[in-house]
Formats: C-alpha cells, sequence, structure tokens
C-alpha cells in the first residue's frame, strides 16, 4: 500500500517537471530587424533627422551632433575666434596639436557614416515603384547626399603650399580621393576592401541621389522642415553645381578626369552593384557647371522662401532659434527630446550664446564666440547685420544709453551682462524663448542647415562666371540692397571675377555667420585664412595662418583615424599636418 | 573588527612644490630657446613670467610662491630662488587671500573602520536537521562616503518525513547599503603639488561656509585664480556632498524533494527562487562646481532581477559485489527576468535634508526596460568504479539558450573521465613512502553563453524625433552566433608521499575553446562599429603542479608549507576565413583595437607603434618599415606616430604565474602567510604614461614622474627619455610604456591563539579562538607603483588604492 502512496506522489510531481524555453523578444526600448520590416517607414525617416541631433560619443565634451561639426568649420577658418580658451571644446582645429591619430578625428568621420548608416536603413525598404515611399526616399538621399558633400570636402587633400606635407600627399598617391562610398548594397566582405572613392565618381554618386530625389518630387508633397523637401533637393544641387563649377575652372586637369571617366557606370556587382548606374555629370565646362548651379538656385529660391527680415532677425526670442520663411532645412527638437532632457550645457545653446547661464559661453566660462576684427572693419555702417555683434568702441564707453538705444532690443542680457561681454562677442544667437535660467526650456531650438539667403548668393556668384561680372554684380547688389542695407548703397567694387567672387564670399561669410558654411566657399576658392596680424582678437596660440591664395589651410585636410584604415585595407591615408602647422604661429 | 588603510604604493612623482616649479620652468626655457630659438635670457625672463600665466600660454595658472620684488622664482641655474617662501598673498575684489599648497590626496583619502559578526547555530539527528546564521558587516572604505553595510540571515532545514522521502528548505536574504564615492582616488594621482585645496584668508587661515571650509573649485574662487585641471570642480569635495548609494534587498530560496523509490531509484526535485531589488541613486549637489544652475540633479534608479530554477533528477545506483554503477538523467529550466527603472530631475529645494525625486521641480529623462535570459537543458550521466579502485564516468548535455537565434539555440556537450587509484592494487609495494597514487585522464565540455541578451538580432531604438516617432537603429546583430564550447581535456597525478607528509597532484589541461564568443571589429564607414560573433577556436595548454607538504610534525608543533604553480601557453588555433582581414607578421588575423587577433598568436597581442628611442635633438623616435621601389623593405624611423608601423610588441599573457604560503602551529599559536606571483607578460602602465606627459597649450598642471628629470638634453644624450620641452605632444599608445607584468603579492598574514581545551570547557565553550590578520600586506612590481593586478591588460589609471585591511577577533564555537 505504501509503495502505491509512492508512486501517486511521483506522477502527481511530474507536471511541475514541464517547460519551454520562451520566445524571448525585447520589450521596451529596442525592437528587433523583423519587428522594423513591418514598421512605418517614416519611422527610419525620422531617426535619420533625428540623429542630426544626437551625440555619437557621448564621452566627448564637443557632441552634440551634426552641429558640433558645423561649429568645427566655423573655427576652422579665421571668421569665429572664442573669447578664452578655459572652457572651450572646439580647438581642434585652433590649436592645430591633436590633427592626428585622436579621438576627435575619428568621432567626426564616425559621425558621418553613422548618419549615412541610417539613410542606408531607409533607402533599402523603400522602392522607387511605390509612391508611398517617395517622400521618404527624397530625406533619406537628401541627408545621404549632405553627408558624402561634406565628407568629401573634409577628407579629400588639396594643395596646403607646404612644400613636405604636399609631397607626403604625392608619395601616398591620395590625389584625387575622397572616402569609401557605403550605401544599402555595401556588403561587409566589401567594406574590408573599400578604397576611397576619386573625386568624379563621388560627385556622381551625390548628383544621383539628388537625381532620384528630383524625379521623386511630384510624389514626395511637402514636408517638415527637417526632412527632404523640394527646397532641400534644390538647395543642395546649387551648392553642388557651384562646386564642380569652381574647381574645374581653377583646375582644368580636374575636368579632363571627369569627361574620361563620363562613361564608366560602376554598376558592377563589385562596386555600387546591380541596378546602382552612376548618373553622369554631364557637363563639358565650367560654365555649364555656373550655369546648373544658378538655375537651382532660383528654383530653391521660387518655392516661396522669402528672406529673414530685419525684425526676425533681431526678435531676441526668436531669433535664428525658429524656423522662419526663409529656413529651407533645419534640425527641429521637441520638448521632450532628448537631447534637451539630459544636457545642460552640452547642448547648440551653451555653445552659441552667452546669453544662458546654464551655458559656458556666459561669462563666467566665457568660451564665448566673437567675429574676426578683420572682417567685422569689413562690415558697412549701412548693413544692418552689423548691430549682431558688440562694436568695441560702444563697448568700452560702459555707457547704458548705448545699451539701451543699439542692443537692448535684440539681446536678453542685462546692462550689466552686457557690460562684461567681450568686444566683438556674437549676440546672432538666443536660447529658446529667450529662456535664460531654465536648460530645458531654453535647450530647445531650432538649428539652420540652409537658409533661402545663400541660394541668393550662389545664384549671383555663378552669374557671374556664366553670363558675366555685370549680370553677377546686378544678382548680388540686388540682394544686399534689397534686403541688407539700409540706405540701399551697396555696389561691387571688384574689377574682375576672382574679386566679384570674394565679394560674393564676404557677404556669405556675413550672413551665414556662425552656420558652418563659410569654409566650403574658402577652401573651394582657395582663399586665404589668417588669424595672426596686428589688432588680432584671436586667442595667442590659435594664430595660424595659412599659405595664401590658391592652397587651403593644412589642418583642413582631415586625418583618416586607423579605426577605419586597420579594418579597411585599402584605404589609403592623409599625411599628418601637425608638425607643419606648428612651424607656423604667428607672433607680433 | 580591524581597519582598512591605504595601501597605495605611488610612483616616484615630484612631491615638492619648488622642484615641481623648476621642472616646468625648465619645459618652457627648452621650448623658448630650441623651438623659437631665442637666446637664454630671453627664454629664462619669459619662462618665468609664463610660469603664472593661462594654461593656453603654458603656465601653472597659480603662483603659491612669494618672492621679493623684482626677483624671479626660478634662477639662471634653474633652481629656486632662495628667497622664496611658500604662501602668496593676492587681492581679489577688495579682499585678501593666501595661496599656499595642500595634498589633496592626504585630505581625501582615510583610514576605515571594519567590523564583523557572525553567529550561527546547528543541529539536529538523522530525523531533523537545523541550521540558522546571523551575519553583519560595517565596512568603510578608503574615500570619504564609501562605506557597505550589511545584515545577513539564513535558515536551512531538512526533514526525513518518511523512510523514502526528505524534504528540504534553505531560505537566506541580505540587505545592504553601500556609498560609492571615490572620485579622490584620481585626482590625488592626477594633480600637481602646487594646487590649494583649501581657500585662505591674508593670514592663511582656512575660510569656511555652512559645509565646512572653503574648497578650491579653481573657477575664480580663490583669489581669482582659475585652474584648467580639475576645471570648476573639486573632487574632494564631491565625495562629501555628492551621493551614489546602492541598496540591495537579495533574497533565496530553495527547496528540495528526495524520494527514494523501488530500490535504487531517486528522484530529486529542486526549485530556487531569487529575487534582487536594488536601488540606485546618484545625486550630485547644487551648492559647488561646474553647473550650480542645475541646482542638484539626482538619478533614482530601481533593479529587479526574479530567478527561478527549476531541476529534475532521476538516480539509479546499484552495487553488484565489487561494481557500483550509477546512472543520472535531469532536466533543468532557468528563467531571469529583469525590469529597469529611472528617472532624473533636477533643481532641488533642500539638498541637505531631501534627497527624493519629490524635493525636486524640473522633470528630467525617464527610463523603463524589462528584460528575459532562458536556458533550458537535458543531462544524463553514468559512473562506474569497480572495487573503489578503477573509476570511469561518462555525461552528455544539451543546451538551450535565449541568447542565440531560434535555428542556433541548442549545443550538445559531453565528457568522458577515469581515474585509478593505483596505490589500492595487489601488486602495489606497500611502503609507507607512497600512500596514495592516484591517475586520471578525463575530457568534458561546457558551453558557454555570457554575452548581453539579444545581440542575435539587429536593435533600433524609439526616439523622439521634433515630437514625432523615429526608429533610429542601434545595434548590429548576428543571427549566427551559438554556443562557445570549451572542451577541456586533463591528465594528471594525484598523490600522498611520506606519510602524507608530502602531498599534492601534477596537472596537465589542454583546454580548447571552439566558436569562441569575442566581438569582431569592421571598418568605421560601415557605421556599426563591431558585433558579437564566433570568431574562432582558442587553445590553452600548460601545467598545474599543488604542492603541501608537513615539515614538521609533532605533539604541539606542525609546520607545513604549499606552493603551486601554473605554466599556460595560449594561442589562437583558427579563425574563418572571414574574419583574416589584416595580417601582423605573417600571421592572419584581424585587428582589435591595440591588439591584434591572429592565428597562431596568443590572445592579448600587442599591435601599435614600436617607440626606437630618441634622435639626435631628443624626440621621440618610432620604427617605420619603408619600402623602396624595388619592393626591399628597411626599418627606418620616423618621430610621427601616426605615420609609423605597427608592430607586434608581445603579448599581455603571462609565462606562469601561482602561489605559495606556509602555515606553522605551535602551542596553541597559529600562523599562516600566503604570497601570490606572476611572472611574464606586458602590461600597459597608464598610471606612469601620464605622469611622463609634457606639458602643452591648455594642459598644464598636472603631476610629473621624477624620471622626466632624466630626460635627454644636451648634458645628457644618453639618455631614452624623450626631451622635457613644453609643446611636445605624445601619440596615443606606443610600446614604451608596455611594461613587464611580473608581480609578486604578500596576501595574506594571520596570527592566532586557541585555548587550551580545559579552560574553554570551563567557560561552556567547545573553542576560542583569537586571531589577528591582514589582507594585502604589499607587492613588488617592475616599477615602483605600476599595479597590473587587476587587469589583464593594462595597469589601472594610477591613484586607485588597494586596501590594507587590519583585522582582530573571536571565534567562539558552543
Amino acid at each position: 500500500m505504501k509503495n502505491i502512496y509512492k508512486y501517486l506522489l511521483t506522477a502527481a510531481l511530474l507536471p511541475a517537471m514541464a517547460s519551454c524555453l520562451d520566445e524571448t523578444v525585447p520589450t521596451g526600448g529596442s525592437v528587433t530587424g523583423e519587428q522594423v520590416a513591418n514598421a512605418d517607414k517614416a519611422g527610419l525617416a525620422n531617426a535619420v533627422a533625428q540623429y542630426l541631433n544626437t551625440n555619437t560619443n557621448p564621452d566627448e565634451q564637443w557632441d552634440i551632433g551634426y552641429p558640433s561639426l558645423m561649429i568645427h568649420r566655423d573655427v576652422m577658418t579665421a571668421d569665429m575666434p572664442v573669447r578664452d580658451p578655459g572652457y572651450y571644446y572646439f580647438s581642434d582645429f585652433a590649436g592645430c596639436l591633436y590633427l592626428d591619430d585622436r579621438q576627435s578625428m575619428y568621432d567626426m568621420y564616425n559621425m558621418y557614416y553613422q548618419i549615412v548608416l541610417r539613410t542606408n536603413k531607409l533607402l533599402g525598404v523603400c522602392s522607387d515603384e511605390n509612391v508611398a515611399d517617395a517622400p521618404h526616399i527624397v530625406t533619406g538621399t537628401c541627408y545621404r547626399a549632405l553627408c558624402y558633400f561634406d565628407l568629401m570636402r573634409h577628407w579629400e587633400y588639396r594643395t596646403t603650399g607646404f612644400s613636405g606635407l604636399d609631397a607626403e600627399a604625392e608619395n601616398l598617391g591620395i590625389k584625387g580621393l575622397t572616402v569609401p562610398i557605403v550605401t544599402e548594397n555595401t556588403s561587409e566582405a566589401k567594406s574590408f576592401k573599400n578604397p576611397r572613392a576619386p573625386f568624379y565618381k563621388m560627385y556622381r554618386f551625390i548628383l544621383s541621389d539628388l537625381n532620384r530625389a528630383e524625379r521623386l518630387l511630384p510624389d514626395a508633397g511637402e514636408q517638415a522642415k527637417n526632412l527632404g523637401s523640394r527646397g532641400v533637393v534644390y538647395g543642395l544641387k546649387a551648392r553642388l553645381w557651384l562646386d564642380i563649377a569652381t574647381r574645374t575652372r581653377l583646375h582644368p586637369d580636374d575636368l579632363t578626369e571627369i569627361l574620361a571617366h563620363e562613361n564608366e557606370t560602376y554598376d558592377s556587382p563589385e562596386d555600387m552593384g546591380e541596378g546602382y548606374a552612376l548618373d553622369p555629370i554631364g557637363i563639358t565646362s565650367s560654365t555649364e557647371a555656373y550655369q546648373n548651379a544658378a538655375r537651382y538656385a532660383r528654383l530653391a529660391i521660387n518655392c516661396g522662401y522669402t528672406p529673414t527680415t530685419r525684425e526676425e532677425w533681431y526678435n531676441p526670442k526668436t531669433g535664428f532659434n525658429s524656423a522662419t520663411s526663409g529656413w529651407i532645412w533645419c534640425i527641429m527638437m521637441g520638448k521632450s527630446d532628448p537631447m534637451v532632457m539630459n544636457n545642460d550645457w552640452k547642448t547648440w545653446v551653451s555653445f552659441v550664446t552667452p546669453e544662458a547661464n546654464y551655458g559656458v559661453s556666459s561669462n563666467a566660462y566665457m568660451a564665448a564666440h566673437m567675429i574676426d576684427a578683420s572682417l567685422y572693419d569689413q562690415i558697412s555702417n549701412s548693413d544692418w547685420r552689423k548691430d549682431t555683434w558688440v562694436n568695441p568702441a560702444d563697448l568700452s564707453s560702459q555707457d547704458e544709453n548705448v545699451f539701451k538705444q543699439k542692443y537692448q532690443s535684440h539681446t536678453n542680457l542685462t546692462f550689466s551682462d552686457w557690460c562684461s561681454l567681450a568686444p566683438l562677442t556674437s549676440l546672432k544667437y538666443h536660447p529658446g524663448q529667450g529662456e535664460r535660467k531654465e536648460s530645458k526650456t531654453g535647450n530647445q531650438v531650432d538649428i539652420p542647415l540652409m537658409r533661402v539667403e545663400e541660394m541668393y548668393l550662389i545664384e549671383a556668384e555663378a552669374l557671374g562666371f556664366a553670363e558675366g561680372l555685370a549680370s553677377g554684380k546686378q544678382a548680388l547688389e540686388s540682394f544686399v540692397n534689397t534686403y541688407r542695407y539700409t540706405d540701399g548703397s551697396y555696389s561691387s567694387p571688384a574689377a574682375n571675377l576672382d574679386e566679384f567672387a570674394r565679394n560674393v564670399v564676404l557677404q556669405k561669410r556675413i550672413e551665414l555667420w556662425g552656420e558652418g558654411l563659410a569654409i566650403w566657399d574658402i577652401t573651394r576658392l582657395e582663399l586665404p585664412v589668417v588669424r595672426g596680424y596686428n589688432g588680432t582678437n584671436h586667442p595667442v596660440s590659435y594664430r595660424f595662418n595659412s599659405n595664401g591664395q590658391g592652397t587651403v589651410p593644412a589642418w583642413t585636410n582631415i586625418f583618416i583615424s586607423m579605426t577605419e584604415r586597420d579594418q579597411n585595407t585599402a584605404c589609403l591615408p592623409n599625411p599628418n599636418p601637425v608638425p607643419y602647422v606648428q612651424s607656423t604661429l604667428w607672433s607680433e | 573588527m580591524g581597519a582598512n588603510t591605504d595601501g597605495l604604493i605611488d610612483y616616484d612623482k615630484i612631491d615638492n612644490p619648488g622642484q615641481y616649479y623648476e621642472t616646468h620652468y625648465l619645459a618652457l626655457r627648452n621650448y623658448y630657446t630650441r623651438a623659437q630659438g631665442m637666446d637664454f635670457n630671453t627664454a629664462h625672463s619669459l619662462a618665468n613670467k609664463n610660469l603664472s600665466a593661462s594654461s593656453d600660454l603654458g603656465g601653472l595658472e597659480y603662483m603659491v610662491y612669494s618672492v621679493p620684488q623684482n626677483q624671479y622664482l626660478i634662477g639662471t641655474n634653474g633652481r629656486l630662488n632662495p628667497n622664496a617662501m611658500l604662501g602668496n598673498r593676492v587681492a581679489y575684489e577688495g579682499q585678501i587671500y593666501t595661496l599656499t599648497p595642500d595634498s589633496w590626496r592626504d585630505h581625501g583619502i582615510r583610514d576605515g573602520f571594519r567590523q564583523e559578526y557572525n553567529v550561527n547555530i546547528n543541529g539536529g539527528s538523522d530525523k531533523f536537521a537545523f541550521y540558522a546564521s546571523l551575519g553583519y558587516l560595517d565596512n568603510e572604505g578608503l574615500t570619504y562616503n564609501s562605506d557597505l553595510k550589511r545584515y545577513t540571515a539564513r535558515v536551512k532545514t531538512e526533514y526525513q518525513a518518511y523512510p523514502w522521502m526528505r524534504v528540504g528548505v534553505n531560505a537566506d536574504y541580505s540587505h545592504s547599503k553601500a556609498n560609492k564615492n571615490s572620485n579622490a582616488f584620481s585626482i590625488g594621482h592626477d594633480i600637481a603639488p602646487i594646487y590649494p585645496l583649501f581657500i585662505r584668508d591674508g593670514a592663511g587661515n582656512i575660510l569656511t561656509d555652512q559645509h565646512g571650509p572653503r574648497y578650491d573649485y579653481g573657477d575664480g574662487g580663490n583669489g581669482g585664480m582659475h585652474r584648467t585641471i580639475e576645471q570648476s570642480a573639486n573632487s574632494i569635495q564631491e565625495d562629501q556632498l555628492d551621493v551614489h548609494k546602492t541598496i540591495n534587498n537579495a533574497f533565496n530560496m530553495q527547496g528540495f524533494i528526495n524520494i527514494n523509490f523501488l530500490r535504487d531509484f531517486r528522484l530529486t526535485l529542486n526549485g530556487t527562487v531569487h529575487f534582487s531589488d536594488l536601488r540606485m541613486v546618484d545625486g550630485y549637489n547644487p551648492y559647488y562646481g561646474f553647473n550650480t544652475e542645475a541646482n542638484g540633479t539626482l538619478t533614482d534608479r530601481r533593479w529587479n532581477g526574479y530567478d527561478t530554477n527549476l531541476q529534475q533528477l532521476l538516480d539509479w545506483t546499484r552495487d553488484f559485489g565489487q561494481h557500483h554503477v550509477s546512472v543520472l538523467l535531469g532536466h533543468e529550466y532557468n528563467r531571469s527576468k529583469v525590469h529597469d527603472l529611472s528617472a532624473t530631475k533636477n533643481n532641488f529645494a533642500m539638498w541637505d535634508q531631501n534627497k527624493e525625486l519629490n524635493g525636486a521641480i524640473i522633470n528630467g529623462s525617464i527610463s523603463g526596460y524589462t528584460s528575459i535570459y532562458n536556458v533550458e537543458g537535458y543531462f544524463a550521466r553514468a559512473q562506474y568504479d569497480f572495487d573503489n579502485r578503477y573509476f570511469l564516468s561518462g555525461s552528455f548535455r544539451r543546451d538551450g539558450s535565449s541568447r542565440f537565434h531560434p535555428k542556433h539555440r541548442w549545443g550538445n556537450f559531453w565528457s568522458l573521465g577515469g581515474a585509478w587509484i593505483m596505490t589500492k592494487e595487489e601488486w602495489f609495494p606497500k611502503t609507507p613512502a607512497v600512500n596514495m597514487l592516484k591517475l586520471k585522464l578525463s575530457y568534458g565540455q561546457q558551453g558557454n553563453d555570457q554575452i548581453g541578451d539579444f545581440l542575435y538580432t539587429d536593435l533600433y531604438t524609439i526616439t523622439n524625433s521634433n515630437d514625432q516617432i523615429g526608429i533610429s537603429f542601434s545595434q548590429k546583430g548576428n543571427p549566427n552566433i551559438t554556443w562557445e564550447t570549451v572542451g577541456n581535456l586533463n591528465t594528471g597525478i594525484e598523490f600522498e608521499l611520506f606519510n602524507s607528509r608530502l602531498n599534492g597532484s601534477v596537472e596537465y589541461y589542454h583546454r580548447k575553446t571552439t566558436d569562441m564568443l569575442n566581438t569582431f571589429y569592421v571598418p568605421t564607414s560601415l557605421g556599426y562599429g563591431a558585433y558579437y560573433d564566433n570568431i574562432g577556436d582558442m587553445l590553452n595548454q600548460g601545467v598545474e603542479i599543488n604542492l603541501d607538504a608537513t615539515l614538521l610534525q609533532f605533539k604541539n608543533v606542525t609546520w607545513q608549507v604549499n606552493a603551486n604553480m601554473s605554466f599556460e601557453n595560449n594561442k589562437i588555433t583558427y579563425l574563418p576565413d572571414e574574419n583574416k582581414t589584416a595580417s601582423l607578421d605573417g600571421h592572419p588575423g584581424y585587428n582589435y583595437g591595440n591588439y591584434f587577433y591572429g592565428e597562431g598568436m596568443p590572445l592579448y597581442t600587442w599591435r601599435m607603434p614600436q617607440y626606437a628611442g630618441v634622435n639626435d635633438e631628443g624626440r621621440a623616435v618610432y620604427y617605420v618599415d619603408q619600402t623602396d621601389s624595388e619592393g626591399n623593405v628597411t626599418r627606418g624611423t620616423t618621430t610621427d606616430a601616426s605615420s609609423a608601423t605597427y608592430y607586434n610588441c608581445g603579448s599581455a599573457l603571462p609565462d606562469f604565474y601561482g602561489g605559495f604560503g606556509t602555515t606553522l602551529r605551535a602551542f596553541g599559536f597559529d600562523l599562516t602567510a600566503n604570497f601570490n606571483f606572476s611572472v611574464g607578460g606586458k602590461k600597459y602602465d597608464w598610471g606612469y604614461a601620464k605622469l611622463m606627459k609634457n606639458p602643452v597649450a591648455g594642459s598644464t598642471g598636472f603631476s610629473m614622474h621624477a624620471d622626466v628629470l632624466n630626460s635627454w638634453s644636451e648634458d645628457n644624450t644618453g639618455s631614452d627619455i624623450p626631451r622635457w620641452q613644453y609643446g611636445d605632444v605624445a601619440p596615443n599608445v606606443s610600446s614604451r610604456f608596455l611594461t613587464d607584468a611580473s608581480n609578486l603579492t604578500f596576501k595574506t598574514l594571520n596570527i592566532g591563539y586557541t585555548l587550551p581545551a580545559n579552560i574553554t570547557r570551563k567557560m561552556a565553550m567547545k573553542r576560542l579562538r583569537v586571531y589577528f590578520a591582514c589582507d594585502n600586506l604589499y607587492f613588488w612590481s617592475k616599477r615602483k607603483g605600476f599595479d597590473p593586478r587587476s587587469s589583464r591588460t593594462q595597469s589601472n589609471a594610477g591613484g586607485y588604492s588597494p586596501m590594507r585591511t587590519f583585522m582582530g577577533g573571536i571565534n567562539v564555537q558552543f
């Protein structure tokens, strides 16, 4: 009898042994690749826009996403010196000590390819045949074109005027090479032997993306200003054509190279892949490229954007922190944006305006940006933009009446704050809603990526080279007098096209100051960069000068990090510019 | 009870403030004469002038000496002005301050007190067994607000309910609260000896405020001085005011039922439940330092882990004469669930009294997620022995893990082993010299799935894009990953010789890891950086020797000595072709940061620029392979580390390691001492590298090693330390700081006295022992201050103190 009980007990316990492996699925925070394929493609497109406002390396003190690259680019010029290097995190291209295999160089390169990865994920699930995909394809191709256009201009080695450095570049065999192209078709195996694309191939790749976007514009419709739209496509094309035009004009050999490769399509399986034939550039002269630039600039303007008015420019609550009808493309943040929720001082607002008490540009920490003294001196008094920067004579008067008359209406600073600024400090940017104390309100801003004013100036320069000096001057003067001068007195003094180009670029450097765009014009036209001169307001250890007209500053040819070259053995290096740059520190 | 004291053996730093200024002056003057071509006197003046300039101009920003008017701090002989006095009074905004240096480390490190009490009771019979214990630990760390208080309780009981059924329950609970502030270690290592810690008035008295002494944050508060090192921060005060605490409740319950039936069968059911509740609070004070605008920030995080483990075992055992056979079948299921929730707020009303989220008014970020991990296994084992002389066993196991894709989820593992106790053989000579001799041979496999969850699939995060839903790629998955298998072939001899006076074992092992789970790197241009893969196979083989000798054995005195040593050889034996993306020294493999994973090479093979000493200008040079037009390769040198060739610079793994110790008992006293050692392998001495940097613009005021005084100079051309000169930037890594990691540690010393039994019996005790113990007494390595013991590949960053713990206590047994 007892035995039966034993068996019964055992039988009763058997069900307790049953179990099976759950299909564990991540819940909360992360979703799997399969779940995504079913999800709304708009989510993937939004992620691309969002990523520009996300840091890639949380330990890097300057990393606030794409806007940090904009600041680095302005620091590369001479136009935006910092008041005091103590709390300054953008000294890489100012002090030029850590430009070889260092964390910052890796972070910049990696950031671009992280954005590219997300555009590739988006484009990989979209198809031209599906009308609903059109707006997302436009977003994806525009952001990818932005990245590769930046990548090529940062990492292609151009002549610096240091014979030793230029000779090293010659020996490395990197002339005309940009960066590796990675698309949604690039396999992992291919990425390990992915050579740097020559400039003509890269132009064609970017142009092909923008051509594709342009074809789909009718189906894409209007989208928010942080996604792709007509103005963005035309604006990017205008920038691209101006670059191609300038390059082929200054270096006719490059045009020959372009023409020599026009018939290659690059769509073999080992290269771009089946169905990925690259569009030809389609020009035979630099003049045609200038014509294209002027045409697309005008197409962008005709989308209906209106240049920033004086009231919009100088509004202390919304000036340059809220998109106006003149903004074509920008970064936008909601109230719960992670950048706003998780950061006080590591934000755009902290880095660009002294009005934020929680930022490093305030008078307490003094990492505020000023305009270069020699650039300021070239701004006419008839130009109403001039009050954007604090006039040195006004500041040294310490006169409250002067403050009330000229500055109070367009800044959130008090008189005593203003008195402690450095001369030439920029008051262009403002915290969100002008909020100086509460970082979660002040850090929520829009950041401009492309404005219609740039299109007017592209058009002016392009018309000058395409149709003649008179035509260019007329366009330039029309823009400046209509929209920027109080008395219509502007006239371009240029005697020839080269001088005219510099006139246009001067207007761009004033108009787009602090928006990360000046370096492109300076290197495109190979203009000199001068930080060391009598009367300079650059910090002592940042006073480097480039080698003059016809060269680019050596620090603008960025080093390619070993993390790429250790794995991708086909990627050739750029030479290290540091010893050359350091040897030319200017002193009085 | 005992004390934890600072066990740091520090590098030879320049500790004297005067000598520090002399050394920094020299760096500046060398720069002005050599790089700027100034004559000696101009350079000398400028170097003196810039000693207290901003860091951007190469200065130290603070001048804590005062010299008579019109005199320089450093003379043309490079020595401190004999009229210089420590303590510099400065006027700032209508007040006078005195600047004088302090030892930051001395104020940030203390001795910690330790107490531990344990009591347990056990008893029972064949039918019923009972055990209960209570424990309390209160341990203070070396930095302020680093401590641990823990209570533990345990109950364990077994009951023979029926002759054929035994049940048992085991429950334990532990509650601990720990504070983990420890910023003082790194600033103590990094900061130069010239900076004041406190703000002092004109008479040299330390100023105070509501939190105690006023600390110098280098933000102008002390005489208007700004400091680039430890900018707007003060680690010493942060340890006191910030909060980093963890409160942990852990509860375990385990039950079992053993049922015997049909004479030879036994069924065992085990069930375990484990529940962990962690609360982690991290907060930054609102009073001082960078970002007081936020007025105090606090993150409160709750992490719960809930684990269940169910096991069913069926065992059949029978003796047939001298044959003993046993077979076991089993099934195991394990499920872990984790829930994590965290919220941050800032702008606190009353930080000192209220550090809860309700005490703040501005909402910050919120996050939460759940994760699950499952493992299930089936296994079978058979054992046989004959006459307790020959032993044979084999087993097979099949496991599935949720960490792998459903198609690659399951792994099979088996093992086989045998042993032979030779001394039990009839033919074996019966001699007191050999008491026991056992030969054993076994092969067994074990599976490893200890990686993160969900690495087999791409992951995306859900993100806010201007208040629209964004789905952003975040991790590359690899659907092919599967179990890593470690197969261990082990053979050895265990022996007891000379009346068991000399015991030990010698073992040879051949441990092969197949499908090793590790990170595989891809080019940056792919965007995802790296992912987990079964990257290849690895072999560890070696010999382990254990010896235990009783040198003296008398009634009142015994002396025993023990030693163990392992010789190990490690090699990556196989990498699949798709992982062979580069090569080093002819071995194919792939690059992994500062290492190279190569076929035929040991793990942690260093790959970096190789230091070649200094050139005739005293500048650091690195080797570079130069190929001429005919393809001949010669080895040259270059001053540019970023264009240097990367070479195989040795492995971080040791050649052999082990320990030795001794125990001496005499007349109730006992003394035990234990040592550990390791020989061979090269690790990166980051602590030293940090101290050997040259000052450059924007980077001054950090601690320096005395070795910089022996740098190359025109009078010291034999040195291979690069010239001591402002402005020379060092590369990120080079073989210059790879150092032989051999070390010897005096690990424990324990001295005790047991009262004679007749005395303890009178006190109604079974046994009473008084003891004194010390842990981590000392260690020796190839460079004073270099501690290679806590990492497989590198030193700590410097300043982190191992604790030297002294304890005294009493064991009582009733």
